[in-house]
């Protein structure tokens, strides 16, 4: 079945605003909205920085063939009620395989428990999403992800083709 | 874990016998001073006595992170970090919106205290509740971004924050700063006091955290707050031009207090706000929290500069206006430079801007200057001279005590031309024509500083709404005089709110309306220390604690021997008109800067005849071991309680002026 939703990092970066700004409200409102304690080591996404002046948030994508699930010898990895693959904590032993099979680093261990915790939308409403005052994150289909792309690969094959075709269109003028 | 809102604890640590302890901070405290400045005014003024000398191991750093600092309340990036001033020798402290101080937080301290002094440069670490000592030998001389890299690597967290010092605070500059990230704690000397004990740079690592009392009303308040801004005027140009955008203010007005505080015309189209947003904004970028994202990075793109990049704020482009600097490229590069060697920019270009004055005037000549070619607007002397001041070579070493202390060193008549308040250079912009701001630069608890208050709001006040809060429409007015005292103090008291909390100024404290200003400012803050925290506080039982703060950092003045006498602008501003711009002739009228002090000191409870407080102000804003202090010293007309006169010994009155 697959989960069909996920939180992405949708950055215009078309002007200066639209950026993300390294203010990580995103980490701590994840971590009071599950926890009720201010802690980003308790977030479940997290944002990395690095110079200069960038910073990128990373969290679960919610992969279709989960590879965090995949490496769990537990299988602490379970759909929740809202249909979002999510640690039974009961289960999970604190191993720390399913963070080093992630491919995006979006799995965190907590700091006490080491406990594996992931992102599990917020049961449809990321916290994260609502919070982060330069909009660029959001909740998306990933039906909608992929009409996106399209969208934008057609229009710019589309514009190739009238340049090309222009162009053409000159030559043959020039040579008459 | 029951408590919400604060760890509850503090963390001292001694450098001489590399100890560290965790101590309970008393529960009262969160009531009486919250945290934040309130705790490091609090624990500053019961470590540091007149006894203590400022440049001296005894003088204590103390750490205080806002008390909301460490949560998702928008805009709550803001620690503090207090000692006694090496410029005024009155309170210090410095402030910086990184994210060491909600590191230390979750590392399970709402202060840290560092005394002594170690035997060779160190570095510590702070791991959750564990302190380790490293040597620091091979990190010293290092500039800052290398000396926070080297203790990241050596640390080998990742996720850890830090505090350094550059070359500056190592060779004890009286302005050097400490830095934060990308932030910096930057006045009052905080970086020569760190260098003097031998203390390189902090690593802060923690992974706790705040418990959040009620986590919905939390959320909604971050979302009103959201909308709040979205409309408030003041705020959406701050995301799309940063600080940049004070130049407008500045040109409004002529003010920009170009070289050296003497013009209000000039060449400023050079360092225009869309200048700095074509050529050289990477992105907008943000403190902890904050979602104005006014801090820029700012890359020079071409040119034989090519690939710097300085963290520039407003008062870089404004200092770099009284050095009379007229590029974006010039700023930049000095900028880079004040963030790399560790130096505050304020204090730093004034000093610089006084030097190149005196040399303009021929009271310094070349040979004195090291050769240099000291003229206003020569950036390569600028950078040449902010390197001998850095490691007190030649002329650097004068200037690198700040102006006061450079102008009684060279003499000659200088010192008419060193800008400067209790020691502490000016900010911001020129005071001429703005007589409550005058005041407002000289009554700070710090000395020069547009931080410590907001008498801006006459600028955009309502007659109506200037007679409700301060008992005169004629507040509203830059030209009107009364309520202005009161004005000064409620705008006082509103923005220590902000350093308490740790909320940052221009996303709270900041606005275009009255009505906004109040609503963040007071009950949006009160609103998000309630859900924090579970206590249910108002906006005005906020302005009461900031009060209470204020007191105690002014009696930590009286006791350290600073006066009314010390509440004064430089003269120039009284004797000579502003050059050029719209603001031309511009000065501050003596009668009217007197009449808007008194009227201060009224508004305060303080007597105006001293500026001294009085016992019964002090137990009534909750104060009595101040009290205690203060009557136990009073030995002068000019130290002590007002109230208190049958300890005072009358003495002749050098309080000069009045």
């Amino acid at each position: 079945m697959g989960n069909k939703r996920f939180v992405a990092y949708t950055a215009a970066m078309d002007s200066p605003e639209a950026f993300c700004a390294g203010c990580r409200i995103c980490e701590l409102s994840c971590a009071v909205q599950h926890t009720g304690v201010s802690s980003a080591s308790a977030a479940r996404i997290r944002v990395v920085s690095w110079e200069p002046s960038v910073d990128v948030p990373v969290v679960c994508r919610q992969c279709a063939e989960a590879p965090c699930a995949a490496a769990c010898p537990v299988d602490a990895f379970v759909l929740n009620d809202a249909k979002v693959l999510a640690v039974d904590e009961d289960r999970c032993i604190g191993c720390g395989a399913c963070a080093e099979a992630c491919p995006f680093g979006a799995i965190t261990l907590l700091p006490e428990s080491d406990k594996a915790v992931k992102c599990d939308l917020c049961g449809g409403h990321p916290k994260c999403v609502e919070v982060c005052p330069a909009s660029v994150l959001e909740l998306l289909e990933k039906e909608n992800l992929a009409v996106r792309t399209t969208g934008s690969a057609a229009r710019r094959f589309h514009q190739q083709r009238i340049q090309a075709g222009r162009a053409a269109a000159l030559a043959n003028e020039g040579g008459e | 874990m029951t408590r919400c809102g604060h760890t509850g604890r503090l963390l001292r640590v001694c450098l001489t016998d590399r100890s560290f302890r965790t101590e309970e901070i008393p529960l009262d405290w969160y009531q009486r001073f919250l945290g934040g400045r309130g705790f490091s005014s609090w624990l500053l003024f019961n470590s540091a006595g007149p006894e203590t000398e400022p440049l001296s191991t005894a003088n204590p750093l103390i750490f205080a992170p806002g008390a909301l600092h460490g949560t998702p309340v928008p805009a709550a990036s803001r620690t503090t970090l207090a000692v006694k001033s090496l410029l005024s020798g009155g309170h210090g402290d410095a402030h910086a919106g990184g994210f060491m101080g909600g590191e230390l937080r979750a590392a399970g301290y709402d202060a840290l205290i560092i005394e002594g002094q170690a035997a060779t440069p160190t570095w510590i670490m702070v791991d959750d509740g564990m302190v380790t000592f490293h040597d620091a030998s091979d990190l010293w001389g290092m500039k800052v971004s290398q000396t926070a890299e080297a203790i990241r690597q050596r640390a080998g967290r990742p996720r850890m924050q830090t505090a350094v010092i550059g070359p500056a605070g190592e060779n004890l500059v009286r302005f050097a700063n400490v830095t934060d990230g990308k932030a910096s704690f930057s006045r009052c000397g905080v970086g020569a006091v760190m260098g003097l004990k031998k203390l390189k740079g902090l690593g802060v690592r923690g992974t706790g955290g705040i418990a959040i009392a009620d986590p919905a009303r939390l959320f909604k308040a971050i979302s009103t707050y959201n909308e709040v801004i979205k409309k408030d005027p003041y705020c959406p140009p701050a995301t799309k031009f940063g600080t940049t955008r004070f130049m407008w203010h500045r040109v409004k007005f002529g003010i920009h207090g170009a070289c050296n505080w003497t013009r209000g015309g000039f060449d400023w189209e050079g360092l225009a706000p869309e200048a700095f947003r074509e050529k050289h904004t990477i992105k907008a970028a943000s403190c902890p929290m904050c979602p104005l994202r006014c801090r820029r990075d700012f890359e020079i793109r071409d040119g034989k500069n090519k690939g710097t990049v300085a963290k520039v704020e407003w008062e870089a482009i404004a200092r770099s206006m009284t050095c009379g600097l007229t590029e974006t490229e010039e700023a930049i590069r000095m900028m880079d430079a004040y963030n790399e060697l560790g130096m505050d920019v304020e204090s730093g270009a004034d000093t610089i801007a006084f030097a190149m004055e005196c040399y303009e005037r021929g009271i310094l000549s070349r040979s004195e200057t090291d050769g240099l070619d000291l003229r206003f607007g020569n950036i390569e002397a600028v950078l040449a001279v902010l390197e001998k001041i850095t490691y007190r070579q030649g002329v650097g070493d004068v200037l690198a005590d700040g102006v006061k202390r450079a102008a009684q060193k060279i003499g000659r008549g200088s010192e008419r031309y060193a800008m400067h308040v209790k020691g502490v250079e000016m900010t911001a912009g020129d005071p001429r024509g703005m007589p409550v701001r005058a005041v407002s630069y000289a009554t700070s608890t710090r000395g020069s500083d547009h931080l410590r208050s907001n008498p801006y709001v006459e600028e955009f006040c309502t007659p109506e709404e200037a007679e409700r809060y301060f008992g005169s429409p004629e507040a509203a007015s830059l030209k009107g005089m009364r309520g202005k005292g009161a004005m000064l103090k409620w705008s006082e008291d509103l923005v220590t709110i902000g350093d308490i909390l740790g909320l940052c100024k221009f996303a709270f404290y900041r606005s275009a309306t009255m009505e906004y200003l109040r609503q963040k400012g007071m009950h949006l803050a009160a609103e998000f220390y309630s859900a924090v925290s579970g206590r249910e506080v108002t906006g005005d039982d906020l302005l009461a604690v900031a009060e209470r703060v204020y007191n105690i950092e002014k009696a930590f003045n009286v006791r350290n021997g600073l006066s009314k006498k010390d509440d004064i602008i430089p003269e120039r501003f009284f004797k000579e008109g502003i050059i050029g711009g719209i603001g031309h002739g511009n000065i501050v009228e003596r009668y009217q800067f007197d009449c808007i002090l008194d009227d201060y000191y009224q508004a305060r409870g303080w007597d105006p005849a001293t500026s001294l407080q009085t016992r019964a102000g002090l137990i009534r804003i909750g104060l009595p071991e101040v009290a205690q202090v203060l009557a136990s010293e009073a030995r002068s007309d000019r130290r002590g309680l007002a109230d208190q006169p049958a300890e005072r010994v009358k003495e002749a009155s050098d309080d000069g002026g009045k």
